[in-house]
């Protein structure tokens, strides 16, 4: 994998991605993360609620697109400084560490990842 | 003079060509960099069209060598951070690597220009074909250059073999004017300009996607345009009002305006981690500092939800101490122990209004994680069918390709403007936001309208009767979802809440004594629409002065309080703060007091207390009392005590609100 910027990927067919959500500092208040892939749900892995893992493998042939669409939730009551640190990994991944932040306090809770495969 | 130029230019670009010229930089990154640097510094306004096409070429060469010299460094350097991880060389590395895939951006960037500007494909005559996966910027193709685009074959588009195939061209097409865009679409374009222009994602968009489908939808058919213009801004389940904050010493400390405790401290432990484990207040008169077990075990274990899972009791104990402040320059400077009127332990004893709670979790997952769900796949689903290589929609694949790494590359070249970099944060915002919504007008938009990328009759009548629908039901649940959580967060305050408290009043001029009390709080109960809050307490002296008539029992204390809240009509629109009041009534047996003159033993309080919030996260919080006595004398009458409260929390919260209307 190799990362463009932060929500823009290339990858290989066959190539398994993991996205895994740390969430920090939200002490008493619900966590909550959701994500589809290509327009089907993609649930976190079972028992991956303290550090959610979403994982999938390049299906898809060169030339085409897989799209990650989701959204971190900060419920009233979250303290400020609670934040979601998205870690993206793959194979042989260039340009990483990968992932983003996702603040309290960002604009955009709900950000998409593309990931073009290349060969 | 001006042939001595040209002469001097064309020398220059001729050497740039030689081989000896390869032959000294090809393995030296930054030696290429140089050049390419004295290149770009040459003036070329004066010189003629052939001339400055020849320097365009010579940098287009160079950028593509740099670019290969770079990606090689990447490699290695990638390879060295594999070897090193979890060691302490790591950082180091780590570091290098951000910074070298910063440097091949920017030169990916710059090539990108030049093969607009020289109307070239990625692998132009002459020129080292990019390794696969080097994204196209503006030419992507597509071999049919007028038929359906289902009818292609899905072949890898973003590859310069794929490239050189197909004859039909995106070129990344200049900012042009999206009047009245959609407001979906404004909103995200917006979101996105804020966080870059705050400095969040490093610079990176996060809804190109979403972006592309918007401005998509919009240009499909007059049909799909008039829905999703309909569609309101999609708002986040996020931060609303909340009114049960107490921060501050016990009811008893002076300057204090309630004459009742409340059980609840929650929020204290946000604040205590906020700012590294122990949290300061100070109201003028008194200076407390606050903490609780688990901010301090998450000192060191961080908070995750594993740790506050794994916290147990930890997270049902806060400790508190209060200072009687005689310097108001430097707060921590009252933090000593002659300043020490009050220590306190409070633990929660049963009743769990936190959204972490089993209750509330279960209604998040079961009632609104699946709505959330929803409105994902709304988006996602035409996203997939209109990309994907199941419909063989090539065309339009490459377009949202071209089209995304068009708006990447250049808001990554506009962060770097001097006339952006100088500017105000609100600026940048438009900037981005002006750039951002142009590019999607002329790059998708009018390609979408005119038919440069054509949807076929099917998709457009699935746009219409599936996917702006679908999107629309999804962002509506969604919607009347956010009414029941507000009602939900309203329960959860209902519910009954007791703690046990421990205090210890430290007394400059008298006899130290300690205070435990049992605090209780069950809202909307056998009251109608007021909440009851209930203290009982017993003090003991530590050590009672018989001189002074003391005994061990310092004192009795019972207090009972009934709340309520109502509208404020002071505040924003955005602001659901309300105005809170109670009614108190307090009873306190002081047994040194009996027989003694001028004394009562009895005290009895009763008190108004009410907070009126204002604008931009203000509040008034005021009390009347009136009593028989103090403990000191007695002497009946009335008390009045004001201050005035800013939430900082509740500002940022109104300004982002604000800000995103």
């Amino acid at each position: 994998m190799k990362m463009n910027d932060p929500f823009s990927y290339e990858v290989k067919h066959n190539e398994r991605i993991t996205i895994e959500v740390a969430p920090r500092d939200f002490l008493d208040s619900v966590i909550s993360v959701r994500a589809e892939l290509d327009g089907a749900l993609l649930p976190a892995k079972p028992n991956t609620e303290d550090a959610l893992i979403f994982e999938f493998t390049v299906s898809k042939s060169a030339g085409d697109i897989h799209t990650v669409i989701m959204e971190f939730t900060f419920v009233a009551g979250t303290p400020a400084d609670a934040q979601y640190t998205a870690a993206i990994s793959g194979r042989n991944d260039q340009g990483c560490p990968c992932g983003f932040t996702i603040d309290k306090d960002s604009s955009d809770k709900s950000p998409d990842i593309e990931f073009d495969v290349v060969s | 003079m001006r042939k001595s130029s040209s002469l001097t230019l064309a020398l220059a670009l001729l050497l740039s060509f030689s081989p000896i010229f390869r032959a000294q930089t090809v393995n030296d990154c930054d030696s290429l960099r140089s050049k390419a640097e004295q290149l770009e510094k040459m003036d070329l306004a004066e010189m003629s069209l052939s001339i400055q096409k020849l320097c365009k070429e010579a940098l287009m060469k160079i950028y593509t060598q740099l670019s290969q010299c770079e990606r090689h460094e990447i490699s290695v350097v990638s390879e060295m951070a594999n070897t090193v991880a979890g060691t302490d060389a790591a950082s180091n590395i780590e570091e290098k690597l951000r910074g070298l895939v910063k440097k091949n951006s920017d030169t990916e960037a710059k090539l990108s220009i030049l093969r607009t500007a020289l109307n070239v494909s990625n692998a132009g005559p002459g020129e080292p074909a990019p390794s696969a996966g080097v994204p196209v910027v503006e030419s992507v193709t597509n071999t049919e250059s007028t038929g359906t685009p289902a009818e292609t074959e899905g072949t890898n588009v973003s590859s310069a073999r794929d490239a050189a195939a197909i004859p039909q061209t995106f070129p990344c097409q200049p900012v042009a004017t999206y009047s009245a865009a959609p407001p979906l679409l404004t909103d995200v374009v917006n979101r996105d300009a804020k966080d870059i222009a705050a400095g969040k994602n490093n610079g990176a968009i996060a809804s190109v996607a979403k972006m592309t489908l918007y401005a998509t939808l919009d240009a499909a058919s007059p049909t799909s345009s008039e829905q999703l213009r309909g569609l309101e801004a999609y708002q986040f389940l996020s931060e609303t009002a909340r009114t049960d904050k107490q921060l501050g010493g016990s009811a008893t400390s002076d300057g204090s305006v309630s004459a009742i405790e409340k059980p609840g401290f929650a929020r204290l432990l946000g604040f205590a981690v906020e700012h590294g484990g122990i949290t300061k207040k100070n109201d003028g008169t008194n200076l407390t500092l606050s903490t609780s077990l688990y901010s301090l075990y998450a000192m060191n274990h961080h908070d995750t939800a594993e740790a506050y899972a794994r916290s147990g009791v930890l997270n049902r104990v806060g400790l508190f101490a209060t200072f009687a402040i005689d310097n108001q320059n430097n707060d921590l400077a009252n933090a000593r122990r002659q300043n020490l009127s009050e220590w306190s332990v409070k633990a929660r004893l049963f009743g769990d209004r936190s959204t972490r709670s089993k209750g509330f979790t279960k209604f998040w997952r079961d009632q609104v994680e699946t709505l959330i769900d929803d409105r994902l796949v709304a988006l996602g689903k035409p996203l997939e069918d209109l990309t994907s290589s199941d419909l063989n929609n090539k065309a339009y694949r490459s377009l949202r390709i071209a089209a995304g790494n068009c708006l990447r590359t250049a808001v990554r070249n506009h962060i770097q403007d001097t006339e952006y970099q100088s500017a105000t944060q609100d600026v940048r915002t438009k900037i981005l936001t002006d750039l951002m919504i142009g590019l999607l007008k002329s790059n998708v938009y009018d390609r979408v309208k005119s038919g440069e990328v054509q949807l076929s009759d099917r998709v457009i009548t699935t746009i219409e009767t599936q996917y702006v629908p679908n999107l629309k039901a999804a962002l509506a649940n969604l919607k009347a979802v956010g009414g029941v959580i507000e009602e939900k967060l309203n329960d959860l305050k209902k519910g009954p809440l007791a703690t046990f408290a421990y205090t210890n009043h430290r007394i400059p001029t008298g006899s130290d004594y300690s205070e435990t009390k049992f605090l209780f709080e069950q809202d909307k109960g056998y009251f109608g629409p007021l909440k009851l809050n209930g203290n009982f307490g017993l003090s003991f002296y530590n050590k009672p002065d018989s001189i002074l008539n003391q005994q061990r029992l310092r004192d009795i204390t019972a207090a009972l309080a009934f709340e309520g809240t109502s509208n404020s009509p002071f505040t924003e629109t955005d602001n659901q703060s309300k105005i809170t009041y109670s009614f108190v009534g307090r009873y306190e047996r002081i047994f040194e007091n009996r027989n003694r003159p001028n004394r009562t033993p009895d005290i009895r309080v009763f008190q108004f207390v009410t907070d009126i919030p204002f604008m931009k996260g203000f509040s008034l919080p005021l009390s009347v009392s009136y009593a028989n006595g103090t403990e000191e004398e007695r002497k009946k009458g009335f008390r009045f005590n004001f201050g005035m409260h800013l939430d900082t929390d509740k500002l940022f919260d109104l300004l982002g609100a604000a800000s995103r209307h």
